[in-house]
């Protein structure tokens, strides 16, 4: 008798363990509170598509009992939570990794691992320019899952209309529209100049033009030392961009807003326009008092390239190279990135476009013009070197406060560039 | 505090004088105080209202961004957490800097100096430096993420300034009363707590109120070594005021007015004892 | 007044023991680190001194040096005369002076995302809601409105003044303390031998004030050099020619990864400041005073 309850005692036990000793628990990670799906919803949304992406995954694989969730934290701080959290021995297998960290500086830092074979698994699914977004050194990164932006101008319909302005397809139209702004004591074009990382959006959007729609190649070529910044079609652009300021179109004094500031400008109708991309349309809609518009990048006359928008798949899911379960973790970005779940999770947000063919954009009127925009041309700010970026963007700055000449912006970067080869950079690395 | 001199006729040069001093007061005051105006008033400001007035009284009072600023900052929840480490640190803190700083005041021991100079050495280290060697040095003691490590990083973040301080008041303490704990055999513990401690109250008091503001306002380093949401401390929560697209000011300067609050309230009531406290000693 | 006592090593462990723990074995650590290539997660190659070689030869750290060195002059005079002329204005004969007394540190509990916002709108254009450009204009003063924070001539001004502002309070107070220790028989001394108030206060006042100075000059240095990542960061971003060397340590560090270059110049800083205070305290003991 007491051999058979000690039996079934033990009977009993190891079937409470058992279950317990194949569960899995998996960790998702966002280095920012950005890093989530429906990224930009609000919290209660989050969580609903998650938890819905989540139950249905651990119903097809249930040997998962529990998926975590961490994304906390601004944007700027994202590198150094992931890495914090990584230094610190944190459990993480899926990281919700932005494009642009990917590019600059998770890839370089191993702090993620090398996704080709998942994505060649999936070929034919991703919209144009989507893997190339998250493609560094040759080798795939990440797996796009995410709305796809690209930079545009915002404008005020009432103000151009008063302006007797249509939105400007050539710089010169828009030119023309500068004194009857000056009369209406409205700024044509203010920007954020505080945040120096977004004035190298017209120095792109510039030299585009001046490259013949070459400027990837071109900017290769400077890297690699076949060419420089103070070349013509790099001159030029800057030049290009800073008759923006010259000319009464950009306001001179634009080193003085922050991304909140210049917004409140605009929203309050002091400003007639300015130039940022497509992840500010939910911002937009909720704010802007008035009728509102989007509007590509003019054409500058007798330059050889027609105008692009930068952009792209914003963001996607990796794998953490400190991940315990990488094949887990590779299990629930297949899942989540076939299109069902990522029509489910990009849903509301009502994208523009999405990374995937099979997901399609939304239909409102500012979302169609932007359609028009695509494909999309890569940001140049992801292949340039950190260090140098930060010189661009600082004389950029300098330049549009009118402190420095283009030459001396051309110089100043050229000169940036110098030093660090001389100091052992080598593009490529 | 200035005697009542017996000759004070207002004479016309005085008379001048008095007046133009008292303008450039209310000058100096209104400057010091015309940011917290502005917090206060754009917290009771709508979003829209924050940009299109940003100096003039609120037209409408919002009263709701308080509430509002509550719940997303999620107040409730953290403040107990804040409170944990400060009180934490503070009590680290004062342990380790009154027995230091009454070691340095009346003992001469061999390696005094040298101790003084380390102490004041520590504070020349650029605090940003430190943050990847304190990391590791946490992980490997095991007090990475707990409430425990980081108060200690509090604690050793003030520990030289309030040994300095605290030592120039102990030293202002005549030395005879101590005399006569020692001829009684007290030890050198004793003879702090029970003879120096009350004679000092308004330097600790005084260090205790800058060195809790520092903790209780700190963002950076909460971020950095609380790991767990659930651990996250008050001002964390301001985060959540600062969204891709825009920053909540109403709230954001409701939330701060709710963080400033217990500062304000703590230092108005022990302003006079804090002040006498500073002025009591720092001279030597 | 000292006792030669063994007692004290039992008094000093708490304390040694935080030191050594969270600040000493950090401080070497890094020093170590900043001896590598190091990008926040792996240890690389050995640079040796060749890294601090490398650091000092670099135009923009050099820059930021310079720009350091520039607003540590700027703030340190700045924090010490306007406490000062605080301290004794509060102390004078005025109706309000008491509350004045709190009023005017209520800067110093300010949280710094507040400072910055406020500063950042009150010293902007006019046309976006500049308070101080629009004061100007409505006193005439039109003709010396700027962009404040945005231009390379007066940024590295502007923000040492915010940080005056909001220091200033603190050194009042300190100042505060050591006047209430002059006696004032010293005054009485004084006025019976016919000096006026400007007199006894160059005279008396200030000789006194010695070490409380000492003190509060030490201070304003240190955080001058060290800890004025804050103010700076929140008001520019570390543009316009107000890059500090902890601001640049800051981009070396978060945005290029390079932590091991962000520490060497962290020590660099460290022994220019040490230098300059520990001479300045040597000068001090020299003159007989004593901190």
């Amino acid at each position: 008798m007491r051999q058979q309850s000690i039996f079934a005692a033990l009977a009993l036990t190891t079937a409470l363990i058992a279950p317990a000793a194949g569960a899995k628990e998996l960790h998702v990670f966002g280095p920012s509170t950005w890093d989530t799906f429906a990224a930009g919803s609000p919290e209660e949304i989050v969580k609903k598509v998650t938890d819905d992406l989540d139950a249905k995954f651990m119903a097809k694989f249930p040997e998962v009992t529990k998926v975590w969730h961490d994304a906390r934290g601004t944007v700027s701080d994202g590198l150094s939570r992931l890495r914090n959290a990584q230094l610190a021995g944190d459990p993480i297998d899926v990281i919700v990794c932005a494009a642009n960290p990917v590019n600059t500086s998770f890839a370089r830092l191993g702090l993620i691992t090398p996704a080709d074979s998942l994505v060649e698994q999936m070929k034919g699914r991703f919209t144009p320019g989507s893997v190339e977004n998250f493609t560094v050194g040759g080798k795939i990164w990440g797996v796009p899952l995410s709305a796809v932006n690209v930079t545009t101008f915002f404008y005020n319909k009432t103000l151009f209309k008063e302006a007797g302005l249509e939105p400007p397809k050539t710089y010169a139209e828009f030119l023309k529209a500068v004194p009857k702004f000056k009369e209406m004591d409205v700024i044509p074009v203010v920007h954020q100049g505080k945040n120096a990382w977004m004035w190298p959006l017209y120095y792109m959007s510039s030299l585009a033009e001046t490259t013949g729609n070459k400027q990837l190649e071109f900017v290769e070529d400077v890297l690699k030392g076949n060419a420089k910044f103070t070349d013509a079609p790099s001159l030029k652009a800057l030049q290009l961009t800073r008759k923006w300021v010259d000319d009464g179109l950009v306001d001179p004094q634009s080193n003085e807003l922050d991304e909140d500031a210049m917004k409140s400008v605009f929203y309050s109708a002091r400003a007639a326009s300015y130039f940022g991309a497509s992840w500010d349309l939910p911002a937009v809609k909720a704010n802007a008092p008035f009728e509102w518009g989007v509007f590509k990048f003019p054409q500058y006359e007798g330059e050889p390239g027609h105008p692009v928008a930068f952009g792209g798949a914003e963001s996607g899911l990796c794998i953490s190279s400190t991940s315990k379960e990488p094949e887990l973790a590779a299990e629930y970005i297949r899942f989540a990135a076939e299109d069902a779940q990522t029509a489910a999770l990009l849903a509301p947000v009502a994208p523009v476009a999405t990374s995937h063919v099979g997901v399609a954009g939304s239909t409102d009127p500012a979302s169609k013009d932007l359609q028009t925009y695509l494909p999309a041309e890569k940001f140049l700010d992801w292949v340039w070197p950190r260090e140098l970026t930060e010189t661009i963007q600082r004389s950029v700055q300098s330049m549009m406060g009118s402190s420095i000449t283009p030459e001396q912006a051309a110089a100043q970067m050229q000169a940036k560039l110098d030093s660090m080869v001389s100091s052992g950079y080598k593009f490529g690395n | 505090m200035s005697r009542k001199s017996p000759s004070m006729v207002l004479q016309p040069q005085a008379f001048l004088k008095m007046s133009l001093g008292h303008l450039v007061l209310a000058f100096a005051v209104v400057q010091a105080m015309w940011p917290v105006a502005w917090i206060l008033f754009g917290s009771l400001k709508s979003r829209q209202e924050f940009y299109t007035n940003p100096w003039g009284m609120p037209r409408s009072w919002q009263f709701s961004n308080y509430s509002d600023a509550f719940a997303i900052a999620r107040v409730g929840d953290y403040l107990l957490n804040s409170l944990i480490v400060v009180a934490l640190g503070l009590a680290i803190l004062l342990v380790a800097a009154s027995t230091t700083a009454y070691a340095l005041a009346r003992f001469s021991f061999p390696g005094r100096h040298a101790v003084s100079i380390v102490i004041l050495a520590t504070m020349m280290v650029p605090p940003d430096i430190l943050t990847i060697p304190l990391f590791v040095v946490l992980r490997s003691l095991g007090l990475l993420g707990g409430f425990f490590g980081l108060a200690c990083i509090y604690a050793a973040g003030g520990f030289g300034m309030s040994v300095f301080l605290l030592r120039s008041y102990f030293l202002a303490v005549p030395v005879e009363l101590e005399e006569a704990a020692v001829l009684e055999g007290a030890s050198p513990l004793k003879i702090l707590l029970y003879a120096i401690l009350p004679l000092t109250l308004p330097g600790f008091l005084a260090v205790t109120i800058i060195q809790a503001m520092g903790m209780w306002n700190d963002l950076y380093l909460a971020f950095v070594f609380l790991r767990d949401p659930a651990s996250a401390t008050v001002p964390l929560g301001l985060l959540n005021f600062f969204h891709r697209e825009a920053i909540d000011w109403p709230r954001l300067l409701a939330a701060l007015s709710i963080l400033t609050l217990p500062v304000l309230v703590f230092y108005s009531l022990f302003q006079r004892r804090f002040v006498e406290g500073i002025t009591s000693g720092a001279v030597k | 007044m000292h006792r030669q006592v063994n007692a004290p090593y039992a008094l000093l462990i708490p304390g040694m023991t935080l030191l050594s723990v969270f600040l000493i074995v950090p401080s070497t650590y890094g020093f170590w680190l900043s001896l590598h290539e190091f990008d926040g997660l792996t240890v690389g190659a050995w640079n040796g001194l060749a890294q601090y070689q490398a650091v000092l030869n670099d135009p923009e750290f050099l820059g930021a040096l310079w720009h350091t060195v520039l607003f540590a002059m700027i703030v340190v005079v700045g924090k010490n005369v306007v406490g000062l002329a605080l301290a004794v204005l509060v102390s004078a004969p005025l109706k309000g002076a008491r509350v004045a007394r709190t009023l005017l540190f209520l800067p110093v509990t300010m949280n710094i995302i507040v400072i910055g916002a406020f500063w950042t709108f009150f010293l902007s254009a006019r046309r976006f809601g500049g308070l101080f450009n629009e004061m100007l204009n409505a006193v005439g003063l039109s003709a010396i409105e700027s962009s404040w924070l945005s231009s390379d001539t007066t940024a590295l001004a502007s923000v040492a003044a915010v940080e005056i502002w909001r220091w200033a309070g603190l050194h009042m107070l300190l100042f505060l303390a050591g006047m209430q220790a002059i006696e004032p028989q010293l005054y009485d001394a004084g006025r019976m031998d016919g000096a006026n108030g400007w007199q006894r206060f160059w005279n008396i006042t200030l000789p006194q004030l010695g070490p409380v100075l000492s003190v509060s000059i030490l201070l304003a240095l240190m955080g001058a050099f060290v800890r004025s990542f804050d103010v700076v960061w929140v008001l520019t971003r570390g543009g316009f020619g107000t890059d500090v060397v902890v601001t640049h340590m800051y981009n070396e560090a978060f945005q290029f990864s390079r932590f091991g270059r962000a520490a060497a110049m962290g020590y660099i800083l460290f022994a220019i400041i040490a230098a300059i205070s520990f001479t300045f305290l040597f000068f001090n003991r020299r003159s007989g005073r004593n901190v």
